[in-house]
């Protein structure tokens, strides 16, 4: 009896022990995950507000810190030694945003699998073919030891370290992300850095893959529909970053423009072949890892980084007293933000803004002396070239008259639960090869090229002028070509469309072009024919993703600009104020007219009353309505219906017609009707010139069933369509059909998990006004928010969306959500913050 | 030994090893009591000791946001009850480690009189 208990008990016992230590699906094993001293019953240290002052001693170096922990996302941080702010700065972000840091390090270094498993793994062989770490590794070896980038990187590394040292030593635990994926962080290196920068900067490259889509556009389509739908220069109503008046001097060049084609194909890619498809290359959609509802959706990931929108602008005199500068990114808005905020004090330092995480220093905000803001110049940085090969010459490519071997370079995934995966890489001269069947295609990016977009961040930092901050764009900004805004405490105002601007001697840069060496790039554009102004006499500069400059400038640059909506609201406001006011500009920001209205809703409203409708509530609701988005408008919901699919109405049938399939981009990306910015793109454009100048344009006819159709036939079209769409959705026309019943904004989990998302709001805006909402449940818009008159920089005020905390436990994880949709802001430097932090703004501080 | 004293010493020794990170050797210690006791029939208690000094820990820790922190695991996951069911898990493994440590621990030696 007592051996038969023994035996029992004991099986169980193992049994249990057993089923203790293994990984139960995606879980890791109960032991750790109940464990009550370091499972998930124990929290990561949690934010607190206040002042910390203490000395910071590592090795024989010692340092007199401050810290000042904000309630509004902002932690200040002074130090009467430059290492220590950035040793603070590196140990705080490792603390409230660790697993943020982690999971952007382990897709730019293409290591995601060895944590999620396969279903991570494209997107690691993507960026494992991008070469992110390879080109951090060269850009660390070409970095100067005693470079204040070095400096600033390393010290910024060993505080990060610190704290993971703090971990594994149990001093504080895991975030609880790590503790549900049984990871343990290893300790970061400056190269670690520098493959975030890399990813950052590819995430903001313009078009990336938009030439394997439009090559099909260009095969399938006559090269007449070609210029009607997709003209190289936009026709809608544009006002561009530089227009020529003011800045004619960067028009003179001869340029390659000249040289270049625009609607007819280079290269023939075979129709009777699979397409390319970029999904494989880069991150595919819901890609989801786990059970349930626990998932870690790696899309998101890296959506996180991407710009697709912003605005920004500057005036000064004769508008305003001083120059008042405004910036709001457009990037999805998650919890936690993509954004922290700091301001970092040390000696010559003192500066206040918005950083990545994972990055040292500031990328957006002012210090003393200047502020700036960026939106994403759209430039085209990526081309695609069709190599020549030969099945008996395998591992070889044709290029300028003669065979070559491809670079071969071999990688290892290690891949959780599955045996590791061996990567080969293909170099040629003109990129890397993303595709090697029917058809090799490599890709050249301006980011393979070593660049220290880090350097200028940091040295912007500590800019005093205008033209200092245009110096360091020439000398360090090179990638992801941004439309940079300044202003300065004298008056100066400025704004920058710089970076690498490849040149071709000819073909057609929108589509794939053949790789035989005749189409490589052969510099970039000059930088002083780069657009900028400097003080222009209008008192003001402005951006908001639209073309950046005027019809004839003489280099090619990229095609697929925003629609110019926000831009002409912008330009609108600006240049009918006399006296530009503090107030002008936060109202300005918050703006939620849609510029689109002034152009489509007259028009329509015609063509409605002509065909009988003006008795419907319908058509009263739009007739007295002035085009403002807000969230209790019935005309909102019906106009932004409507938009869509006259847009819809108007191409749907053409792009069937040429057989543009999905699998070729229909409804993947702007210009083919893409799902999240159909009125984003050019065929907006298109309909606004048609529209208003050439009605009767034949492409208002639906090709496939050979019905005549002209610009108000086809509203109509759209207009009963939405009716009945709404209906269908809403019930008949009441308060059920307003905006915010229908238009909401959330904060989902940058990591993907619903279950962390914030609530949904109701929320005025689209993705044309200048507060901007894009999508119905929108997470994507301004993700921080500044306004800084540098005569008075002191009063600057900003805003990002969620809290400083990635701990979703804690009350500062998502604390500005509501401020921020409510049109609030928090001045950036808050009247009795700690002295230091008042450094070079008033006289006899020290920091 | 007295009726209480063995669960009291499984209650302490259990509480350390769950403080110091090493809960699952609470197991163990059940078991050495189990041979010390030779067999004694108080396998209800020791499990109940050990899932009392478990619940100690969870409780010290409740303060800085542990519970939170269990019920948003619950959130993700997908299990409703907030903190409630990884408790009752916690809890009743940590009383099968102990109850069953101490009733194998007592059949390895003959009972005592």
């Amino acid at each position: 009896m007592r051996q038969v208990k023994f035996s029992v008990s004991v099986a169980i016992l193992v049994v249990l022990i057993i089923l203790g230590f293994v990984s139960l699906g995606p879980l890791p094993p109960l032991v750790n995950l109940l464990n009550p001293s370091s499972g998930l019953w124990v929290a990561p240290p949690p934010y607190a507000t206040g002042v910390q002052t203490f000395v910071l001693t590592q090795g024989s170096r010692h340092a007199l810190v401050t810290i000042y922990q904000e309630p509004d996302g902002f932690i200040g941080i002074a130090s009467n030694e430059t290492w220590a702010t950035f040793f603070e700065q590196g140990y705080l972000e490792a603390k409230y945003r660790l697993a943020q840091m982690e999971f952007l390090l382990l897709t730019a270094v293409g290591n995601l699998s060895s944590v999620l498993g396969p279903s991570a793994l494209s997107s690691d062989i993507f960026f494992r073919e991008l070469g992110n770490y390879n080109i951090a590794e060269e850009e660390v070896a070409n970095l100067s030891p005693t470079s204040y980038t070095y400096m600033a990187v390393s010290e910024f590394v060993d505080g990060i370290n610190a704290y993971i040292a703090e971990i594994k030593a149990g001093k504080v635990q895991m975030p609880l992300i790590f503790k549900l994926l049984g990871f343990t962080p290893n300790n970061w290196t400056i190269t670690d850095i520098f493959a975030l920068q890399q990813l950052f900067l590819w995430e903001n490259t313009a078009a990336q893959f938009d030439p394997l889509y439009f090559t099909f556009a260009l095969e399938k389509m006559p090269e007449n529909v070609v210029e009607a739908f997709f003209p190289a220069y936009p026709e809608g109503v544009q006002e561009p970053i530089v227009p020529r008046e003011l800045n004619p001097t960067i028009y003179q060049e001869k340029g390659d423009m000249a040289n270049l084609t625009f609607y007819t194909p280079t290269y023939i890619y075979p129709l009777n072949a699979p397409p390319p498809d970029p999904s494989q290359y880069g991150v595919p959609p819901n890609l989801t890892v786990g059970i349930g509802n626990c998932y870690i959706n790696v899309s998101d990931l890296v959506l996180a980084l991407k710009d697709f929108g912003s605005n920004n602008w500057a005036v000064s005199s004769p508008l305003s007293v001083g120059a008042i500068l405004a910036n709001d990114p457009h990037l999805s808005t998650t919890v936690p933000s993509i954004w922290m905020g700091f301001q970092l004090v040390a000696p010559g330092l003192n500066v206040v803004g918005v950083v990545f995480p994972g990055f040292p220093g500031i990328i957006l905000g002012h210090n003393p002396y200047i502020a700036w803001g960026a939106t994403n110049g759209q430039i085209q940085q990526t081309y695609f070239y069709a190599e020549v090969t030969n099945s008996s010459r395998p591992n070889q490519y044709f290029w300028n008259g003669s065979w070559h071997n491809f670079t071969v370079i071999h990688e290892t995934i290690y891949v959780r639960g599955e045996k590791p995966y061996h990567l080969t890489i293909l170099w040629a001269k003109n990129g890397v090869v993303i595709q090697r069947t029917p058809v090799t295609i490599a890709m050249d990016w301006v980011g393979f090229i070593p660049s220290y977009e880090i350097t200028f961040f940091l040295e912007a930092d500590r800019a005093t002028s205008v033209l200092q901050f245009q110096q360091l764009l020439e000398k360090y900004w090179k990638v992801a070509d941004q439309n940079w805004v300044v202003a300065d405490y004298k008056g100066n105002i400025g704004i920058f469309s710089y970076g690498d601007i490849p040149v071709i001697d000819g073909g057609d840069p929108r589509g794939i072009l053949p790789g035989t060496g005749q189409y490589d790039w052969k510099g970039f554009v000059p930088i002083q024919y780069q657009p900028y102004l400097y003080d222009p006499p209008t008192g003001f500069v402005f951006s908001a993703n639209q073309v950046p400059v005027s019809r004839g400038y003489p280099w090619y640059l990229g095609w697929d600009f925003e629609s110019g909506f926000r831009a002409d609201e912008i330009y609108a406001v600006l240049s009918s104020l006399k006296h530009v006011t503090f107030k002008d500009m936060e109202m300005l920001q918050l703006d939620i007219h849609d510029y689109s209205t002034n152009i489509f809703l007259k028009p329509l409203l015609e063509a409605l009353k002509e065909a009988g409708y003006s008795d419907t509530p319908e058509y009263r609701a739009l007739a007295s309505w002035n085009g403002d988005m807000y969230a209790n408008s019935t005309a909102a919901t019906i106009y932004y219906f409507w938009l869509i699919n006259y847009i819809s109405t108007v191409f749907g049938p053409w792009f069937k017609y040429y057989n543009i399939t999905p699998s070729e981009g229909l409804g993947k990306v702007s210009f083919f009707l893409g799902p999240d910015d159909y009125y984003h793109g050019p065929l907006v454009e298109d309909l606004e010139n048609w529209t208003l100048y050439d009605p009767d344009a034949p492409w208002f006819s639906n090709p496939l069933t050979g019905q005549h159709g002209n610009a108000s036939t086809d509203m109509i079209k759209a207009f009963v369509e939405t009716i009945k769409n709404l209906t269908s959705m809403l019930g008949p026309y009441s308060n059920k059909w307003e905006w915010g019943n229908v238009h909401k904004r959330v904060l989902t989990s940058f990591f993907g998990i619903p279950a962390l998302n914030t609530e949904e709001l109701p929320a005025a805006g689209d993705g044309n006004t200048v507060n901007a909402a894009y999508g119905l449940i929108s997470n994507f818009g301004p993700s921080w928010r500044m306004i800084v008159n540098m005569s008075d920089p002191l009063g600057g005020v900003g805003i990002y969306p969620g809290g400083i905390t990635e701990n979703p436990a804690s009350p500062y994880y998502a604390n500005t959500f509501i401020p921020w949709n409510n049109g609030q802001y928090y001045q950036l430097i808050p009247q009795g913050a700690p002295q230091p932090f008042y450094y070079l703004y008033k006289g006899g501080i020290k920091p | 030994m007295k009726l209480w004293l063995t669960p009291l010493i499984q209650l302490l020794v259990a509480t350390i090893l769950s403080y110091v990170g090493y809960w699952y050797i609470l197991a163990l210690s059940a078991l050495v009591l189990g041979v010390v006791d030779r067999g004694n029939t108080r396998s209800v208690l020791v499990g109940l000791a050990s899932a009392v000094a478990v619940g100690i820990i969870i409780v010290i820790n409740a303060s800085s946001g542990g519970i939170v922190q269990a019920a948003l695991f619950s959130r993700i996951v997908g299990i409703p009850g907030g903190a409630i069911v990884p408790l009752i898990l916690t809890l009743i493994y940590s009383f099968a480690l102990g109850s069953l440590g101490y009733m194998a621990g007592g059949s390895v030696v003959a009972k005592k009189d």
